[in-house]
């Protein structure tokens, strides 16, 4: 659906992105990582028509986008990390509009309005002036309005910022629902677990380069190299650790008050192996699963990891 | 087959006509020209009691009121005009436009027809106060109209200024400074520059400038434009032939207007395109 290759955006002499690359495939929610000033917001707007890259070419849906700006604009629907609304104007005044200004029939709208209003739950704010809502509400409504012409491509630029937690919660369960669409989305985050249950994969960037991308489990595997399990047993935890110790994948025990923890470096059907062999030999488990890894905790890790590389050079 | 508004216009439209501050500036208009209107033939009768009725009194109305509306036209168009893409800027609507399937041409024209729509209006509703001439006879309804579409254009030219100042400068306050700059530059600067031209060539080669050399420098002047219009219909500012070193009637003596207005619309052009260029953030094929 989306590739970028070889991106490159340079303002004299700073590089805000460099060499970027990346294909996200029809239906996959890609989830953009990176501290401020990372090249994310750049990258988006270049991939929403509203910059000029320096060098690299982005393909949407096959077609390039420096070659048929106003066919792209019509698969595109750009959510802005920071937007303004226009006063005097009622919120089903504003995506009327919006829907005339990427040419869909007057005839059509009312439905479109209609629908989107209650996706994003504002049905209820139909003739209220925008200015009067929330920021919550005005994230939303906003997304709407990303969404009039019915888009293949949402480009959401952190779109939970500034948002209470109640706010974040119901913007997350829209973009559940997009999810379910269909919609294929590239959205941008500094609130790292969030993305983790969204997407399908996700990048990390620092200085204008993508130093990692994948799925989320790969991306935690590749930044910690083991995974940790959970084992909680009723009586003997000697036994427990014993037969844990004797597993092949296993890099590590911590004995926990209540738990064991366990490092793990193999797939999901050696940690099957590993319970089974538990309850083979009577040992009564009574909770068994994967420990989830703070995605901040990768995200500072990898970066880390760049910056050390930075010095020594 | 229904007519397609553009999309820009309509929603500029809805939301200038909301405020209050359309009906506001309205009001101000047709007070400041009625009041004008008002105030001279006060004067007027005043003085002229007892002498009878003059039939040039129409006639001075008719260039007062033509003069003082293109005075605030010019005073107004940069006001409504050089917020309108700083202002989307500053309000961060911008991008959000610019995503849309409209092209950068589409907006600035939406923006230009949107705020000339709103002087349009002003200019209709002073047709009123305009018709007051109308009891004296001496003019058709064809002049005033002529006079109307003249202000038009320069309105339209003035405009394409502020979308220009407006596209070009990130804040509304300094579109606004550069609008009004070169509203006083083609109206003060280019008589000023015309005295300083006529004192060298007096001095070197004692003689007054000769007429293409007064058409280059004054002709981007609206009030000498309509100077030339109201000669021509009127009589009265024969000075403007003087100051081109025009003798006599003939094709020659509408060049002043005709010029003025094939500069208004021709830079009109260039500054409409030029507005499109800037707004536009990716080539468009």
């Amino acid at each position: 659906m989306l590739v970028i290759d070889n991106l490159t955006k340079r303002y004299g002499k700073f590089l805000a992105v460099s060499g970027l690359s990346l294909e996200i495939p029809r239906g996959d929610i890609f989830g953009f990582v990176g501290p401020n000033g990372a090249g994310k917001t750049t990258t988006m707007k270049i991939v929403a028509g509203l910059m000029q890259p320096t060098s690299g070419r982005v393909l949407i849906d096959g077609v390039d986008l420096s070659k048929n700006i106003k066919e792209i604009r019509g698969k595109i629907g750009y959510m802005p990390d920071f937007f303004g609304v226009y006063d005097d104007l009622k919120v089903d005044e504003y995506l009327d509009f919006y829907c005339a200004a990427y040419g869909i029939a007057s005839y059509q709208r009312k439905k479109i309005i209609d629908d989107l209003l209650e996706l994003v739950d504002l049905s209820d704010k139909r003739d209220a002036y925008v200015d009067s809502l929330s920021r919550g509400m005005k994230q939303r409504l906003c997304l709407a309005r990303s969404l009039v012409h019915d888009p293949l491509l949402l480009i959401l630029d952190e779109p939970a910022s500034g948002l209470d937690p109640r706010a974040r919660v119901e913007m997350k369960e829209i973009l559940k629902e997009l999810k379910k669409m269909g919609k294929t989305i590239l959205i941008s985050s500094h609130i790292l677990p969030e993305l983790a249950e969204l997407c399908t994969s996700i990048g990390i960037i620092e200085k204008g380069k993508m130093i990692v991308s994948g799925s989320v489990d790969e991306i935690m595997l590749q930044s910690h190299g083991t995974r940790t399990f959970r084992v909680k047993v009723l009586g003997d935890e000697d036994t427990a650790i014993r037969i844990i110790q004797e597993q092949p994948m296993v890099d590590g025990i911590i004995r926990n008050t209540d738990n064991i923890e366990v490092g793990f470096k193999g797939s999901d059907e050696q940690a099957s192996l590993m319970l089974h062999e538990l309850i083979k030999n009577d040992v009564h488990v009574v909770f068994f699963g994967e420990v989830q890894r703070n995605l901040e905790d990768v995200f500072m890790r990898i970066t880390e990891g760049v910056l050390q590389d930075e010095n020594k050079n | 087959m229904k007519i397609r508004i553009n999309p820009v216009l309509e929603k500029e439209a809805k939301i200038k006509m909301r405020g209050w501050k359309a009906p506001a500036l309205l009001t101000a208009y047709l007070v400041l020209l009625g009041g004008g209107a008002i105030l001279f033939f006060v004067l007027n009768n005043l003085s002229r009691y007892l002498a009878g009725f003059d039939p040039r009194t129409a006639l001075d109305l008719y260039t007062l009121l033509a003069m003082f509306q293109l005075g605030l036209l010019l005073f107004i168009t940069p006001a409504i005009t050089a917020p309108s893409i700083s202002g989307e800027r500053e309000r961060q609507t911008l991008d959000l436009l610019l995503c849309t399937r409209l092209s950068s041409w589409s907006i600035i024209i939406g923006k230009l027809t949107a705020s000339l729509s709103h002087i349009i209006l002003l200019i209709i509703s002073s047709i009123p106060i305009f018709s007051i001439i109308f009891l004296y006879g001496g003019l058709s309804p064809v002049d005033v109209l002529m006079i109307f579409l003249f202000q038009i254009i320069t309105a339209v030219f003035l405009g394409s200024v502020g979308i220009f100042f407006s596209s070009m400068f990130k804040k509304t306050t300094v579109a606004t400074i550069m609008t009004y700059t070169f509203v006083l530059f083609i109206t003060i600067a280019t008589l000023i520059g015309f005295a300083f031209y006529g004192s060298f060539t007096h001095a070197l080669f004692g003689r007054a400038p000769g007429t293409w050399e007064a058409i280059v420098i004054l002709c981007p002047n609206p009030f000498i434009g309509l100077g030339a219009i109201l000669d021509k219909q009127t009589g009265y500012f024969s000075f403007v032939r003087s100051l081109f070193n025009m003798s006599g009637g003939g094709f020659i003596a509408n060049l002043p207007w005709i010029i003025n207005i094939a500069f208004s619309i021709v830079m009109s052009a260039i500054f409409l395109w030029l507005s499109a260029l800037i707004i536009r953030p990716v080539k468009e094929r």
